[in-house]
């Protein structure tokens, strides 16, 4: 089957496996809850649908990355917040010096490539 | 969490999509269906009617297939990661195959063997030989005794064909049986010869499952 590269297809793939420790780096800043991150993530392009952030939490959560509770929120009614683990601290530092070495390598392919 | 304030169409939603993936464990299911179900209650609250919450959230089928393409790729990297490849012959299966073998054999050496002729010389000097073979050997030995060898040659072949999840299951249980008709053909009747077929059943069983990555170094593993 012939390889077709949609800027659609391309952003789905690039997203795949990096959206999660940008979860991780949302709640490095404080806890939070599933429709904030949503939208954050949504409004970032970093999600396509909504709905595509809870088995990506479940997945956080079941590695032990990510914790949830049911906290007492303004609107009387109690929200589910998530919050980082340690581990997901560890996760993310880890994701951080990788990231920036992959992103150096694939800039530095790009500029050599895109000199020729 | 109480469903008392989820209208009813955001519960057969949520029904919906929890049907749809049933494939996926179950605590990573309630997991989902629970983000799905606080995240559709905070939208209400913040004065979204259900069907735009609904609406944004997507058909339960798109949801779930979204779902387990995010759940797929995670077990195929589990299996790309391992240690150890998923394979048939691990270690364990190792043993239950010699398991299988050596219960096979003393089969054999109880119900066959030995066949032997004896050679008689008569008065008149003519010589006679009769051969008793190992089929009249086994049709000689008792009903319990042959369904004691055919119980231990079907609890050491169970866990070799048995694959996926309930191996370790079928191999713990195969190994307490086995155990079982050792010591009783021990007791009643003085054989030995399933000790060893016994031994390396319940060594197999007892051996730690193989190593994985847990799920964090998966997670970590994909970048």
């Amino acid at each position: 089957m012939r390889y077709m590269a949609s800027n659609e297809r391309i952003t789905a793939n690039l997203r795949k496996g990096l959206v999660e420790f940008c979860v991780l780096a949302i709640l490095n800043g404080g806890s939070t809850y599933g429709l904030s991150l949503a939208n954050r993530l949504q409004a970032d392009g970093l999600i396509g649908n909504e709905s595509t952030l809870y088995p990506l939490m479940a997945r956080l959560l079941s590695a032990g990355l990510v914790e949830s509770e049911w906290i007492p929120s303004d609107a009387g009614r109690p929200r589910k917040y998530y919050t980082l683990t340690d581990q997901g601290r560890e996760a993310l530092v880890t994701f951080r010096s990788s990231w920036a070495s992959l992103r150096d390598a694939v800039d530095r392919t790009m500029e050599e490539v895109g000199t020729q | 969490m109480s469903e008392n304030t989820m209208p009813p169409d955001g519960l057969a939603w949520l029904r919906a999509v929890e049907q749809k993936l049933a494939s996926i464990e179950s605590a990573d299911r309630l997991e989902i269906v629970d983000g799905l179900r606080a995240h559709i209650l905070d939208a209400l609250d913040g004065g979204d009617d259900i069907a735009t919450v609904l609406r944004r959230l997507g058909t339960p089928a798109v949801v779930a297939d979204q779902a387990m393409s995010d759940f797929e790729p995670a077990r195929s990297e589990e299996t790309e990661h391992s240690e150890e490849p998923v394979k048939y012959l691990t270690s364990r299966r190792v043993l239950q195959f010699i398991a299988f073998g050596l219960t096979v054999l003393a089969t054999v050496i109880i119900g066959f063997l030995p066949s032997y002729t004896a050679v008689s010389t008569g008065d008149d000097g003519s010589i006679t030989s009769t051969t008793t073979n190992g089929f009249q050997n086994l049709a000689n030995l008792s009903p319990y005794f042959l369904s004691g060898m055919l119980l231990a040659l079907l609890v050491t072949l169970a866990p070799l064909v048995v694959r996926g999840r309930t191996w370790t299951k079928v191999s713990i249980v195969a190994a307490g049986v086995m155990a079982l008709v050792t010591v009783a053909s021990i007791v009643l009747i003085g054989n030995w010869l399933l000790a060893p077929a016994a031994i390396a059943s319940i060594v197999a069983a007892l051996l730690p499952e193989r190593s994985r990555h847990s799920r964090v170094e998966l997670v970590s593993a994909r970048v």
